[in-house]
């Protein structure tokens, strides 16, 4: 894998358990990131999202009252904020094919599972940063394309509305 | 809002561009090396939480099987254990910790009220969990690990438990 000087990124890292965020944190430190704030939960991520300029959200799922998918919502959903654009990684011990599919829905760029590897992180980072997809609307969805990569060689239908144009 | 349907790109992604720089004809081996040694550097602290919990899991067991009134919150408390400790295990070099931790929880989403028998499928999970912890059963465990999983497996097999 290439090697990429990371120590300029801001990285917002969100989960209710302590030592999870100790974890994540000495990965993304030990991957030479430098600006990482935590929020043990979503009201303490606001802060962040509104105060600071994220390059990167890493989110837990489940933390209790209010999920990471909420805050995802929250996040896409913030017409005025700054950070609606922001990359945002999902964290879960819990990957379901349901879980991804709702995370993909939300408006996720990336999915991590539990548990995590310093390799597992650095390759969803590097994605963002080699593969970086352009955001859309279409219907109640506002995020990055749920379609990777457009493949040249497809000839099946076109099913999106502005292919029937 | 757009019409139902209706697809729009409205935008890139800020460019991170500027943020990060590509370090041309090196790769990221070194880099990947020294975070993983970070990790190990929480490996004592995991180790003193596995510890806390599997006790923590046979009391709330012991509480889920005795106690009817505390049933509920008990098996919630040993879920939400259960949920920690399969997003941690692996990491740390105990991927059976994750694998029956994973297993645990899942059966447990599928429980309404637990019966006896969904109370012994438990138990069985937690006591998997506190063998692996008081036995130090780190990677796959060899022999005791498959042993450890293919009860598990064939007790829920048993119960018919589609996970």
């Amino acid at each position: 894998m290439k090697l990429y000087d990371l120590s300029k990124l801001a990285v917002l890292l969100v989960d209710d358990n302590k030592f999870m965020r100790s974890t994540m944190f000495q990965v993304l430190y030990g991957l030479g990131v430098r600006s990482i704030m935590q929020a043990q939960d979503v009201p303490s991520a606001r802060g962040y999202l509104k105060d600071f300029p994220i390059d990167v959200l890493i989110t837990d799922l489940d933390m209790g009252t209010l999920s990471g998918l909420d805050l995802i919502k929250e996040v896409r959903d913030a017409i005025e904020s700054s950070n609606r654009l922001v990359n945002i990684v999902m964290l879960t011990g819990n990957a379901t094919k349901a879980n991804v599919m709702r995370a993909r829905d939300a408006g996720v760029t990336e999915f991590l599972s539990k548990p995590v590897s310093a390799q597992a992180l650095y390759a969803r980072l590097v994605e963002i940063i080699e593969n970086p997809r352009q955001y859309v609307r279409a219907g109640e969805y506002f995020g990055p394309d749920r379609r990777r990569k457009a493949d040249e060689t497809y000839n099946g239908p076109r099913r999106r509305a502005d292919d029937q144009e | 809002m757009s019409e139902k349907g209706k697809f729009e790109i409205v935008g890139q992604p800020p460019s991170l561009e500027g943020k990060v720089k590509l370090m041309i004809g090196r790769d990221a081996d070194e880099l990947l090396k020294a975070a993983e040694k970070r990790i190990e550097g929480l490996k004592d602290e995991f180790i003193g939480i596995l510890k806390r919990d599997a006790e923590r899991l046979g009391d709330q067991m012991a509480t889920a099987e005795k106690d009817p009134a505390g049933r509920v919150a008990a098996i919630k408390s040993i879920r939400k254990m259960a949920h920690e400790l399969r997003g941690q295990g692996g990491t740390f070099g105990y991927p059976l910790i994750s694998e029956v931790g994973d297993t645990l929880v899942k059966y447990i989403d599928t429980v309404q009220e637990a019966s006896d028998n969904d109370l012994k499928i438990m138990r069985a999970h937690v006591d998997a969990i506190r063998v692996v912890q008081s036995r130090v059963i780190t990677g796959d465990g060899g022999d005791v690990g498959r042993a450890l999983l293919a009860e598990l497996q064939r007790i829920l097999a048993r119960a018919g438990a589609e996970l």
